[in-house]
C-alpha cells in the first residue's frame, strides 16, 4: 500500500511538473529573457490580436495580449489599470474607447507621448498633453428592423415618441452606451437624463447585456430597433438580417464618434517599446487594416480613401459631424455614479 | 430590484428547483437502479449529459430563444428555472443512490410511528415525525435537495447568458450577476465581499442542514440498496422520456445548432492560431486542478485506511472536520471562492511580492497561484462525491482475484488481469481524474477574476464573443474547445487499449 501511495506521489509530482512548464510555455514571449510588453486590450480580440501579432512579427517585440470581455466594456481594464497602479503590470492601454482612458488620464496614470501617430489625428481626437489619442472610431447609430418598420427618421420619432417595449438598448452601465449616456447627461443636464431614463424604462425598454444582443434582437425582428455600433451592425449586415441604420444626432444635429484610444500607462516597464507600438497603432495602415476589417472602423486621420469602401465613406460623413467627447469632462463621473446607484444597488 | 430582492428571488426559485427536484429523483434513481443489460450504460450516460455538458454550450444557442422572450419575461425566468432543473437533477439522483444510508432505517422509523398508537399526532409529535424521518429515510433526499437548492443559488454562467432588463426589472433575476458588475464595475473588492455576506448567508443555510444530517449516525452500507429492486413498465417508460428529454436539450441540440453554425466559420480557426493557446491554457490549468485535487482526495482516503479500524472517536471527529473545512469553500461556489481568494492575495501584495523574490521566468508561473487554488478548491466538494461513487464501485476482492490471474501460467492471463484491472480499478480512476479536470477546463467565472496576465482561458474568449455577437467565430471556437478534450480523452483510451495492452504483455 506504501509503495503505491509514493508511486502515486511520484506520478503526480511528474504530472505537475510537466504543467507547469507547459504553463510556462503559454506566455507570450516566453522565449525571450525580457520581459514582453504588456498590452491590455478593450477592442474585439479577434481583430486587435491579429495587429498585435503583426507587430511582434515585424518588429521582434514580444507582446502580452491582456484581452478585456465585452460583458465589461473596458471597464474591467481600467479599474485593473488603477487597482495596480502601486505596482503597474500593464505597459499599453489599447482602450475601445474613451471614458475609461479619460478616468485614467485624470488620476495621471497615463505618460505623454507625441510620435509621428499623435501628428496624424485631428485634435478633436487627441488630447493636448499627449496623454491618450484616439483613432479607429465606431459610431453610435439606430439599427432598425426593415420587415417591422420603415429605416427614417420620421417613423424613429414616431415609436419613441409612444410605447418602448420594441426598442433595445444596452446596459448602460458600461461601454458605449455608458459614453453615449454620459454625452446626454452633459447635453440635457442630469435632472433631464433621469426623467427621460425612468420614463423610457417605464414604457416598457428592453435592457439587454451589451450591443451585440441589440442587434440580435433588431436583426431577429423580436424588437423593431435599438441603438448599437457601427461594428455590432456590420455582422447583421454581412449576415444578409433586414436592418437598416440611422446615425444616432443629438438635439443639435450632431453625430456620436467614438475613438479607439491608446495611451502609454505610467510605470511602463518598456516606454521605447511602448512608443513604437504607439505610432503603429496610429498608422494609417493600421486605420486601413480596421476599416477594411468586418468591424468598419472609421479612420480619423488621413488615408487613401480609394482604399476604402463606400460604407465606410458613408460613416467618415457622419463623422464630420460629430460633437467632441472631451466636452463631457466631469459629466461622466457623476453619470457613471448614477448609473452605479441605479443598477449596482 | 434591490440586491436584497435579488438574493431572495434566487433564493426562492433556487428553492423550488429543489423541492420539484426531488419529485423526478425518487423516481429516476428507482429506474436507474432497475436497468438492466446494454440500456443500462445508456441511462446513465444520459443521466450524467446534462450535468456534464458545459454552461456556455447551454446558454449560447439558448441566449437568442431568451432573448427573444423579451415581451414575455415571466417565460423566460421558467425556462431559465427549467434548464436548472435538467442539469442539477442527475446530481440529486446520484446523491439519492450513492449517499450513506441512514443508520435510522424506514423500518425503524415505521416502529416509530406505531408508537402513536391509533390517535391522530398532535404538531409537536409531527414535528418529531417529521425530524425522526429526515435523519432516517429521508435524510439522503434531503441531502440531494440541498446540494441542487446550492448549485441553482451560485449560477452564474447560464443567467449570465439570459438575462434582460424590461421596464427596469431583470429577467431572470440573479445576485450572481449583479455581483459581477459590480466587481468589474468598478466595485472595491472589500465592497464586493460585503455585498456577498447576504448570499453567502442564504448559502449558509443549505450548508448547515446537510451538514447536521451528516453528523447524524450512518451505516456502512449505500442508500442504492434501500431503493426498491423492481421497476413498473410505466416508470421504466417514463424514466426513458426523462433523459431523452433531458439530453436533447442540454446537450444534443445546442450540440447540433453548435456544428451547424461553425461549419462556415471553420476557417476562422485555421487564421487565428491564438484560439490554439486558449485551448490549451484552459487545458493546463485544468490537469493542474484536477492532478491537485485528485491527490489530495486520495491522500484523505489513504489516512482514513491507513490507521487502525479502531481508532479513537476524537480522530474521527478531527478527520470529518477537516473533509468539512475542505468542502465548504468549494461549496459556497466559484464567485465567492474567487472574491475570496482574490482579497487575500491582494491583501498579501502578492504580486508585488513575488516580482521582489523571484526572478521574472518563475513570478509569471507563480502568477497562476490564485486561480490554481480557486480551482482547486472549487472542484473539491465534487471530487469527494465522485470518490465515495468510486469507492463504491471499486471492489477489492475481485481485483484480488484478478490479480492471480495475472500470476498465472498461461500468456492469456496476463491480457485478462488487465482488461479486470481497467474495469475494477484504471478505469474508475482514469474517469474520476477525466471528469475533475472537465469541469476545471470550463471554468468561466473563477478564470475570469483570477487569470494572470498574458493569459486567457477558451471559456473567457467565447463569454466574450458571445457578448459581441460573434455567432459564427464563437461557434467554431467552442466546437473545437468541446472536441479538444474528448479527442485527448479518446488519445489516452487508445493508448491504453491498443499500446499499453498489446505492446506491454
Amino acid at each position: 500500500m506504501a509503495t503505491e501511495h509514493s508511486k502515486r506521489i511520484g506520478v503526480t509530482v511528474v504530472i505537475l511538473i510537466l504543467a507547469a512548464l507547459l504553463l510556462s510555455a503559454l506566455f507570450p514571449g516566453q522565449s525571450t529573457s525580457m520581459p514582453p510588453l504588456v498590452v491590455y486590450c478593450a477592442h474585439d480580440a479577434l481583430f486587435a490580436e491579429g495587429i498585435l501579432r503583426q507587430f511582434e512579427d515585424e518588429t521582434g517585440i514580444p507582446i502580452h495580449f491582456v484581452p478585456d470581455s465585452e460583458a465589461t466594456k473596458s471597464l474591467g481594464l481600467v479599474n485593473r489599470i488603477i487597482q495596480e497602479k502601486n505596482s503597474p503590470q500593464c505597459d499599453l492601454f489599447w482602450n475601445n474607447q474613451l471614458m475609461g482612458t479619460l478616468d485614467l488620464a485624470d488620476q495621471q496614470l497615463l505618460l505623454p507621448y507625441k510620435g509621428t501617430g499623435f501628428d496624424r489625428m485631428p485634435a478633436a481626437h487627441k488630447s493636448a498633453d499627449g496623454t491618450w489619442v484616439g483613432f479607429a472610431a465606431r459610431m453610435r447609430l439606430y439599427i432598425v428592423n426593415t420587415n417591422n418598420m420603415p429605416a427614417t427618421s420620421e417613423t424613429l420619432e414616431q415609436h419613441l415618441a409612444g410605447d418602448l417595449s420594441r426598442m433595445a438598448i444596452a446596459k448602460p452601465l458600461y461601454g458605449t452606451t455608458r459614453s453615449h449616456y454620459s454625452l446626454l447627461w452633459h447635453l440635457w443636464g442630469a435632472d433631464k437624463l433621469k426623467s427621460w431614463h425612468k420614463a423610457t424604462r417605464e414604457r416598457g425598454l428592453i435592457e439587454v447585456p451589451g450591443n451585440g444582443p441589440v442587434k440580435n434582437l433588431v436583426a431577429a425582428g423580436t424588437c423593431d430597433f435599438g441603438w448599437t455600433d457601427t461594428d455590432d451592425f456590420f455582422v447583421a449586415r454581412d449576415n444578409n438580417d433586414p436592418v437598416a441604420m440611422l446615425p444616432y444626432r443629438t438635439d443639435d444635429g450632431q453625430t456620436i464618434c467614438i475613438p479607439n484610444t491608446v495611451s502609454i500607462v505610467r510605470g511602463c516597464k518598456n516606454l521605447t517599446d511602448a512608443q513604437k507600438l504607439v505610432d503603429y497603432l496610429l498608422s494609417a495602415r493600421v486605420e486601413l487594416a480596421l476599416a477594411n476589417s468586418k468591424s468598419r472602423q472609421i479612420p480619423l486621420g488621413p488615408v487613401d480613401s480609394a482604399q476604402l469602401s463606400d460604407e465606410v465613406r458613408q460613416l467618415q460623413q457622419w463623422a464630420e459631424d460629430a460633437c467632441d467627447l472631451k466636452q463631457i469632462g466631469e459629466d461622466r463621473i457623476a453619470c457613471l455614479e448614477w448609473l452605479k446607484s441605479e443598477y449596482l444597488k | 430590484m434591490s440586491f436584497a430582492g435579488l438574493c431572495a428571488w434566487t433564493f426562492a426559485r433556487s428553492l423550488l428547483i429543489a423541492i420539484l427536484s426531488l419529485v423526478l429523483i425518487v423516481p429516476l434513481s428507482r429506474f436507474l437502479v432497475n436497468a438492466r443489460g446494454p440500456s443500462l450504460r445508456w441511462a446513465w450516460l444520459m443521466l450524467f449529459v446534462p450535468f456534464l455538458s458545459p454552461d456556455l454550450l447551454i446558454g449560447y444557442p439558448y441566449a437568442n430563444s431568451a432573448w427573444s422572450l423579451v415581451h414575455y419575461p415571466i417565460a423566460n425566468e421558467f425556462f431559465y428555472a427549467l434548464l436548472l432543473l435538467f442539469k442539477f437533477t442527475p446530481v440529486g439522483s446520484l446523491i439519492l443512490m450513492y449517499a450513506p444510508q441512514s443508520a435510522l432505517s424506514a423500518e425503524a422509523y415505521h416502529c416509530r410511528k406505531l408508537l402513536l398508537g391509533n390517535q391522530s399526532p398532535g404538531i409537536g409529535q409531527r414535528l418529531v415525525l417529521l425530524y425522526y424521518y429526515f435523519r432516517g429515510p429521508g435524510k439522503p433526499g434531503l441531502f440531494a435537495s440541498s446540494l441542487i437548492f446550492l448549485l441553482c443559488f451560485q449560477e452564474f454562467e447560464l443567467v449570465s447568458l439570459l438575462q434582460f432588463g424590461s421596464g427596469g426589472q431583470v429577467w431572470p433575476a440573479s445576485w450572481t450577476v449583479r455581483i459581477f458588475d459590480a466587481q468589474t464595475g468598478g466595485f472595491s473588492i472589500a465592497e464586493s465581499l460585503r455585498l456577498m455576506l447576504q448570499p453567502v448567508s442564504y448559502q449558509l443555510v443549505g450548508l448547515v442542514l446537510p451538514f447536521l444530517l451528516i453528523s447524524a449516525p450512518s451505516s456502512n452500507g449505500r442508500n442504492i440498496s434501500q431503493l426498491p429492486a423492481s421497476c413498473s413498465p410505466l416508470l421504466r417508460f417514463a424514466g426513458w422520456v426523462y433523459l431523452l428529454i433531458a439530453s436533447l436539450v442540454c446537450f444534443v441540440l445546442p450540440g447540433l445548432y453548435l456544428f451547424q453554425q461553425s461549419a462556415a466559420e471553420l476557417s476562422v480557426l485555421q487564421n487565428n492560431n491564438f484560439f490554439a493557446r486558449e485551448i490549451l491554457t484552459s487545458t493546463v490549468f485544468a490537469l493542474i486542478s484536477a492532478t491537485l485535487v485528485v491527490s489530495f482526495t486520495r491522500w484523505i482516503r489513504f489516512l482514513s485506511h491507513s490507521g487502525p479500524q479502531s481508532r479513537l472517536f476524537s480522530q474521527k471527529c478531527v478527520q470529518h472536520a477537516f473533509l468539512i473545512l475542505a468542502a465548504v469553500p468549494g461549496l459556497l461556489g466559484s464567485l465567492v471562492l474567487s472574491l475570496v481568494v482574490l482579497w487575500i492575495f491582494q491583501s498579501l501584495a502578492y504580486t508585488s511580492l513575488i516580482q521582489q523574490i523571484f526572478p521574472y521566468g518563475i513570478t509569471r508561473l507563480l502568477s497562476a497561484l490564485p486561480l490554481v487554488v480557486t480551482l482547486s478548491f472549487w472542484l473539491l466538494p465534487r471530487a469527494f462525491i465522485l470518490q465515495a461513487m468510486k469507492n463504491n464501485a471499486t471492489y477489492s476482492a475481485p481485483l484480488h482475484l484478478a490479480q492471480l490471474l495475472d500470476a498465472s501460467w498461461h500468456p492469456a492471463g496476463h491480457t485478462r488481469y488487465q482488461d479486470l484491472k481497467w474495469i475494477l480499478k484504471t478505469g474508475p480512476q482514469f474517469w474520476f481524474f477525466a471528469l475533475v479536470a472537465w469541469w476545471a477546463y470550463w471554468d468561466l467565472i473563477a478564470s475570469s477574476i483570477l487569470i494572470p496576465p498574458g493569459l486567457i482561458s477558451a471559456p473567457i474568449q467565447i463569454n466574450a464573443l458571445v457578448h459581441y455577437g460573434q455567432w459564427g467565430v464563437l461557434s467554431a471556437l467552442l466546437a473545437a474547445t468541446l472536441c479538444f478534450p474528448i479527442v485527448l480523452i479518446a488519445v489516452v483510451l487508445l493508448f491504453h487499449q491498443v499500446v499499453l495492452r498489446r505492446f506491454f504483455r
